[in-house]
């Protein structure tokens, strides 16, 4: 909190800390959101980042200055993901699979197209989804917050957020038994 | 345990917090619970693409530089609401179309006028009346102005806001106000960081020098020049030299970023002196700059 009042006001050197400190947790946030080997990725992160500190006067200290950045990072780089759909979507282009190219630790292939095939549907659900229920999801899914966690993150009751996330896992489970890509995985749970 | 808690066991066995009990509680649910099933695939996958990479470093230093040099702290008191910045870019845009509007119309014009007056005979070989295109066609008969590529300029900026950049800078329209040339600047600047993006980076280029070409003093020159310093590294590093000087040149928040660009490619054509004297002045100047690490080492074991 200190450090956020006094890049608040005007304190650059308190501001250059700030953005020091935070700036890996968003870069983390970004590529969970938009693929770690999405070209955008450096952009999409200032973005964020240019956003964080614009709304750090907001910042309340209802939770700690990680998870505010996170969350900030997190609307702002579902926003950048959603606008890009848009834009291809205009554009007539094809929506890329933007599962990371990068090795797989060696994991078996229909594993690793199994895990790829879940990340992808879980983003795409992060896109359609009401926003409050995207959020929780993908602060729950994709970053990886307890309920509680998020419920601080959000600012919202623990019951509220249970609520949601009810409602967004019910709608990633229809997506999943609907999905061919996960057919393989659904059929084990059969 | 409802379905919900375990999908908290879940997260929390990812920083491994749980207790034997929790875990096996865990382990039996995957043979069950879909939902657990997906986010123990969701999880580890999204952990494995946003680990930390090579390079990382170097890429957050970069944002950090463009951040503080973007948006200082002085300005975030003054930031405007949103929806207040809502109603600005749309005035903004309103002031382009009707600035876009008015070029074309009085272009239209113009052009009526050339066709159908009598062209002095000494000059001009007799031939045909040409019919009178419409008005909205003016932009690819324009004489350029003398910076600006004519073939690139219909090519890559077909539609209106951009036209009457084009316009307004020929001087043919009564001149835009401040706030219609800052905003054709940033969209200029937001159009060719998108063709960049989509891989266009040759139409990203010619955008980012007719942005120098048309606002030579707005916000969006340093960046601009940085960007097309990154694009022309490579196959055209004496004219990436230039860019990344006249950023240097003009200090401010990128001078580092700049100093750092020229270290690159002095380096890269083999010019050692330059190379050095950009370190040591990165080092000099920016003693504290993210850069600074990595232009010591370099300046120990000499430029590579």
């Amino acid at each position: 909190m200190p450090l956020a009042h006094a890049a608040i006001d005007g304190d650059m050197a308190a501001l250059r800390t700030l953005l020091t400190t935070v700036t890996p947790n968003i870069l983390r946030v970004v590529r969970r959101v938009i693929g770690g080997s999405h070209p955008d990725v450096e952009d999409v992160a200032q973005e964020c980042a240019v956003e964080f500190v614009s709304a750090l006067r907001r910042f309340r200290g209802e939770s700690s200055i990680r998870h505010f950045a996170a969350r900030v990072a997190l609307r702002t780089a579902m926003n950048a993901r959603r606008r890009q759909r848009a834009a291809k979507r205009n554009h007539g282009l094809p929506d890329e699979r933007d599962a990371d190219e990068t090795a797989g630790d060696g994991a078996a292939p229909d594993a690793l197209a199994a895990s790829r095939a879940s990340v992808q549907l879980a983003r795409e659900l992060c896109d359609a989804l009401p926003p409050a229920q995207a959020e929780a999801l993908a602060l729950h899914c994709v970053l990886g917050y307890t309920m509680s966690e998020v419920a601080a993150i959000c600012g919202a009751p623990l019951e509220t957020v249970r609520s949601r996330l009810r409602t967004a896992k019910a709608a990633l489970v229809a997506h999943a038994l609907a999905d061919p890509r996960l057919r393989d995985l659904v059929e084990e749970m059969a | 345990m409802s379905q919900p808690e375990l999908t908290d066991l879940l997260c929390r066995s990812r920083r491994e917090e749980l207790t034997l009990d929790e875990q096996r509680r865990l382990n039996e649910s995957l043979a069950y619970s879909l939902e657990v099933k997906l986010m123990s695939q969701i999880l580890p996958e999204l952990e494995r693409e946003s680990r930390v990479r090579p390079g990382d470093e170097l890429l957050l230093a970069r944002i950090n530089a463009r951040v503080l040099g973007e948006l200082g702290p002085s300005r975030i008191s003054q930031r405007v609401p949103a929806h207040r910045r809502r109603l600005s870019m749309l005035l903004a845009a309103a002031a382009v179309l009707l600035v876009a509007g008015l070029a074309a119309a009085w272009i239209g014009g113009v052009r009526l006028r050339r066709v159908t007056a009598s062209p002095p005979p000494s000059l001009v070989k007799p031939k045909p009346v040409a019919k009178p295109k419409p008005a909205a066609n003016f932009l690819p008969n324009l004489p350029a102005s003398p910076s600006v590529t004519p073939s690139a300029v219909p090519s890559v900026i077909p539609d209106t806001p951009s036209a009457a950049a084009s316009a307004s800078v020929s001087g043919r329209v009564a001149p835009a106000s401040k706030a219609v040339a800052a905003a054709s600047a940033r969209e200029l600047f937001a159009r060719a960081n998108l063709l960049r993006r989509q891989g266009r980076s040759g139409e990203a280029a010619v955008l980012y020098e007719l942005l120098l070409d048309l606002y030579p003093s707005s916000r969006e020159v340093g960046p601009t020049r940085l960007a097309l310093g990154k694009h022309l590294q490579a196959k055209q590093p004496e004219r990436a030299l230039l860019q990344y000087r006249a950023i240097a040149g003009g200090g401010g928040a990128l001078r580092a970023e700049a100093l750092w660009g020229i270290s690159e490619v002095a380096t890269a054509l083999g010019d050692r002196s330059v190379s050095e004297q950009a370190l040591a002045d990165l080092l000099r100047e920016f003693p504290d700059s993210p850069y600074a690490e990595v232009a010591r080492t370099r300046a120990l074991h000499g430029s590579r």
